[in-house]
């Protein structure tokens, strides 16, 4: 069970790269967190979570062109792969379960 | 400079890119790049080299980071694991030559732990006094009584004890000591001999002798008071207690009733002074008030000093030389100095108060150890290079492998610390072994006092521990080094053509050393061994064949010669003060009855047939003392020789005065021819006068025993001794075995060289068989050739020898003039009487280690002349 639990930074980077479709690479889905949530992670948590999430199989990676202004280092493309959204599904169904649970709060709409 | 402030910084780069992970690596340095080429425009440089130095750092995380692989591990287990497994292979596949390694190895390692333990020892001599540092001896340098030596006395004047104590502020404290006695205490029906000296009450300030029992202000303050040590107590008291016990004493001259006041602890085993008994010292019959005042009286006390704690003691010693330069006497030529307390026992002081042991003697046995360890280690690298021509493919298999210099390198030294630690197992046993014997003849030299203990402890053991790892290190290191660094194609190529070393000559020099060495270790010891033989077959010219000396305590002796004249063994007796032949004696001064000739002759007395007994060569008159012939004496040629009496006819009836009075007037009774009264390293005057012994002296008393059985006659003869002393051990000893006692401290030097000298021809062995192996190994093709061609083994043995043979003789050239140097001039110089010094003596140690090189040479080169020459020559 250790393998499939994705925490919820993970789970954030989860949805950034789901939601960048074919331009998911590491400062791209630095900016969809800065976006979505306010907060900037740095580079090393992000790529840490992106490796973990790779090595658990929620993620598959590719390379791709390397441009001028990365110094002639290619970039690294990644995509949610199907564990990866299930886990997802899995996660926000483990959510809504459990807080309908909890009286009083309108989940509903959300 | 302009073009490094756009880009990033690249050291923190080469930094991360060389812990992170190689495949997460690049991905991240180009978002990295990214973002800051984005905040170069929007912040400029230096904001963004700082978000980019900012963002680098939060890569440092065990996710991002390279897993430590292989050996780079950080828990080498199993690094070590394997070269500890292939080095034990390696070690038992060459057993010979891993025991060949070790032995070298523990020899000499079994003489540097002995010098560890003792070293120790010697240094931590007299730890226990709490004032150490604050403590010095008065020490007296003046020209010696007889002769024109400088004497270096222990001893300093009562007079500078006095005047240092009122004059100098810088003394806190001064004790002053005397010399030792030997006394017997007596308590009821208890007698035991106890030896002690005087000591002022302050003795008990400064030296840490506590009390048992007593109070350390007042327990030497009466002129009857008697301090014991607790053992001397035990025995004397076994069931009293001790304190306010009148005891008494007997052999003190006027002090006989003395009360026990204080019982001190049983001085430490490393206790500098050593003693059974303290006096105080206004009983010494020696100390008068004239006494004290003469600075003269510089032979009698041991003055010790307590400085306080930021005294210079130079200026305190210029003090002590200005006192003395006001006194009224002329005492130019009595010069003190202090000694502290660290340095008693190396400091080589005539009337030392306890063991001696010179310093020299202790940087001789450092550097011996030194030249020893390092011949060892010399040793081990040119046993390993020689051998490890045969390793080289092993070795190359393993480059070509993928092994690394640095892996290869590290197995190559953890064999040699196998090695080493192997050889310190075999070490510490041999030390073990040899312990018993290095102990009697350490405290031989000292006193024959068990001073030193050679004893083991744990936190020793880890040092010699530490002590192996290093010399495993220092011997494994050269050839590790070496062969680690060959190129492999080399190697695979063609290993014949490799030259691992080319200090070849540097190496036969320090081979050629270590053989000087031997073979002047060898000399010394068949000198000694020589001198030894010379001196106890010595003719003294008189008999000492089966005669037994008796030492005598009291005034029985008479009584105790007629009980032991009934007995059928004892053919004859006769009774003397002091037995021949030994160190030292009395001499004194005869003057001719006209005051026109003076002369010291040596002296003793003895008991009427003394001559016969000891078959004296009788020359003229009559050499038996009668009981009346009190003021008759019986004198050598030498004597008539030193007084001008022409011939011995005319001599006998002649009067001599004696003494420094002057007033004894004797006449000679008798002449006997010349003989040796004292043993051959002590000078004394050679002409001899022999006394008639009065009743009731105490002496020794000669005994010429015929028997089979001699251990049941001397049981016999104690017990008769036991009718008139039983405080006094039973000590009889065989004339010649007391002669042979003269001569221990030779024997014991005989011994310990000896000793050298094998460690060093061992040592020096092994060396010549690395080098051997080593020429021998680089030299199979040339040798299989050579065989092929038609050469024996004798042509080849004679081939390879000739290069030793040529190093042994250079050894032998050096070698020769220093033992001889050192035999004369340190060993036997003390000799009046030396053996000749002849080709026996000089070639000796040049034959012995001629043979055992020209062995040690043979077994390897017939280890390769037997071998097939196909072996080597057919991969060609």
């Amino acid at each position: 069970m250790k393998d499939t639990n994705l925490g919820a930074f993970e789970e954030l980077v989860l949805l950034a790269v789901g939601s960048l479709g074919d331009n998911a690479y590491g400062v791209t889905i630095k900016d969809a967190l800065v976006e979505q949530t306010g907060r900037a992670p740095s580079i090393g948590s992000l790529h840490s979570a992106l490796y973990r999430l790779e090595g658990k199989g929620y993620l598959t990676s590719e390379d791709g062109g390397a441009t001028n202004e990365r110094g002639g280092r290619r970039k690294r493309y990644f995509q949610l792969s199907s564990s990866g959204k299930k886990a997802l599904e899995a996660a926000h169904e483990l959510r809504t379960a459990f807080s309908s649970k909890i009286p009083g709060l309108n989940l509903k709409n959300s | 400079m302009k073009s490094s402030k756009t880009t990033p910084p690249l050291l923190l780069d080469w930094f991360i890119s060389g812990i992170c992970k190689h495949e997460v690596f690049e991905i991240v340095q180009g978002d990295l790049y990214e973002l800051y080429e984005r905040n170069l425009k929007k912040h400029g440089a230096l904001k963004a080299r700082l978000l980019y130095i900012r963002d680098a750092l939060t890569i440092l995380r065990p996710t991002l980071l390279k897993q430590l692989e292989g050996n780079y591990q950080l828990n080498p287990y199993g690094m070590f694991k394997n070269h500890f497994k292939t080095s034990c292979r390696n070690l038992k596949r060459n057993p010979l030559f891993t025991i060949i390694n070790a032995v070298g190895l523990a020899i000499s390692m079994s003489v540097g732990i002995m010098i560890i333990v003792f070293l120790s020892e010697l240094y931590s001599v007299d730890d226990f006094h709490e004032q150490k540092d604050q403590i010095y001896r008065v020490t007296t340098t003046q020209p010696g009584l007889m002769g024109d030596q400088i004497d270096h006395l222990a001893t300093a004047s009562y007079f500078v004890a006095d005047q240092a104590k009122s004059e100098i502020p810088e003394v806190e404290k001064v004790a002053v000591m005397s010399w030792r006695f030997k006394a017997d205490v007596t308590f009821s029906d208890k007698r035991v001999a106890l030896s002690g000296f005087y000591a002022t009450p302050s003795f008990l300030d400064i030296l840490s002798y506590p009390l048992q029992i007593g109070h350390p202000q007042s327990a030497l303050d009466q002129p009857e008071s008697v301090l014991l040590t607790a053992s001397a107590a035990n025995k004397l008291f076994p069931d009293t207690d001790p304190i306010g016990q009148w005891v008494d004493l007997a052999g003190l001259g006027n002090f006989n009733k003395g009360l026990v006041t204080g019982i001190l602890k049983d001085p430490p085993a490393n206790s500098y002074l050593d003693f059974d008994i303290v006096l105080p010292m206004q009983s010494n019959p020696m100390i008068s008030t004239q006494f004290r005042s003469n600075p003269n009286n510089t032979f009698e006390n041991y003055v010790y000093l307590l400085l306080n704690d930021h005294a210079d003691v130079e200026e305190v010693a210029t003090k002590i030389a200005a006192l003395l330069a006001e006194h009224p006497y002329d005492m130019s030529r009595v010069k003190h100095t202090l000694e502290p307390m660290g340095s008693f026992i190396t400091g080589a002081k005539m009337n030392a108060n306890g063991p001696t042991f010179s310093s020299r003697n202790v940087d001789m046995m450092v550097g011996l150890t030194l030249i020893v360890l390092l011949s060892a280690c010399f040793n081990y690298t040119n046993l390993s290079l020689g051998r490890s021509l045969r390793r080289l493919k092993e070795i190359s298999i393993r480059k070509v492998n993928g092994a690394t210099r640095s892996q290869l390198f590290t197995q190559l030294i953890v064999e040699a610390i196998l090695v080493s630690l192997l050889a310190l197992i075999l070490g510490i046993a041999l030390f073990l072994i040899a312990r018993p014997l290095l102990l009697s003849q350490v405290n031989d030299l000292l006193q024959d006092r068990s001073f030193f203990l050679l004893n083991l402890s744990w936190i020793k053991i880890s040092y010699f521990t530490l002590f192996a790892l290093i010399i495993g290190l220092i011997a494994g290191f050269f050839p590790s080094w070496i062969l680690s660094r060959l190129k492999t194609s080399l190697l695979l190529n063609d290993a014949g053509k490799i030259k691992l070393l080319p200090g070849m000559s540097a190496r036969k020099v320090l081979i050629t050393f270590q053989f000087s060495l031997s073979i002047g270790l060898i000399m010394c010891a068949v000198m000694v061994y020589q001198q030894y033989k010379f001196a106890i077959h010595y003719d003294l010219g008189f008999q000492t064949e089966n005669i037994v000396n008796v030492n005598i305590h009291g005034d029985y002796m008479e009584l105790l010669e007629q009980d032991y004249k009934s007995l059928p063994q004892v053919l004859s007796t006769a009774r003397s003060q002091a037995v021949l032949g030994l160190r030292g004696g009395q001499f004194g001064n005869a003057i001719s009855e006209d005051f026109q000739d003076t002369t010291m002759y040596s002296c003793n007395y003895v008991g009427g047939n003394y001559f016969d007994l000891h078959e004296f060569t009788p020359v003229e008159g009559s050499v038996f003392f009668k009981t009346d012939s009190a003021n008759s004496i019986i004198v050598n040629q030498s004597f008539l020789k030193a007084l001008n009496l022409d011939t011995a006819e005319n001599a006998i009836g002649t009067k001599v005065r004696l003494r420094d009075d002057q007033q004894t007037i004797v006449s000679i009774q008798g002449v006997v021819s010349d003989f040796m009264g004292v043993s051959l390293d002590f000078q004394m005057p050679a002409p001899f006068v022999f006394f008639p012994m009065a009743s009731g002296q105490k002496g020794t008393l000669g005994l010429k025993i015929a028997t089979d059985d001699l251990l049941a006659t001397m049981t016999l003869l104690e017990k008769y001794y036991q009718k008139y002393d039983l405080v006094h051990p039973f000590n009889a000893q065989l004339y010649d075995d007391q002669l042979a006692s003269n001569y221990q401290q030779l024997q014991s030097s005989y011994t310990l060289i000896s000793l050298l000298a094998f460690l060093a021809i061992s040592i020096s062995t092994l060396g010549l068989i690395g080098i051997a192996i080593y020429t021998l190994e680089s030299r199979l093709k040339e040798i299989s050739i050579r065989k092929v061609l038609g050469a024996n083994t004798q042509s080849l043995i004679l081939l390879l020898s000739k290069g030793f043979l040529i190093m042994i003789s250079l050894a032998t050239i050096l070698a020769v003039p220093v033992a001889l140097h050192v035999v004369d001039e340190m060993l036997l110089q003390s000799f009046f009487h030396r053996i000749d010094i002849g080709l026996l003596e000089i070639s000796s140690g040049f034959v012995i280690v001629l043979l055992i090189a020209a062995l040690a040479v043979c077994t390897q080169v017939r280890r390769v002349s037997v071998q097939k020459p196909s072996e080597f020559l057919r991969d060609e």
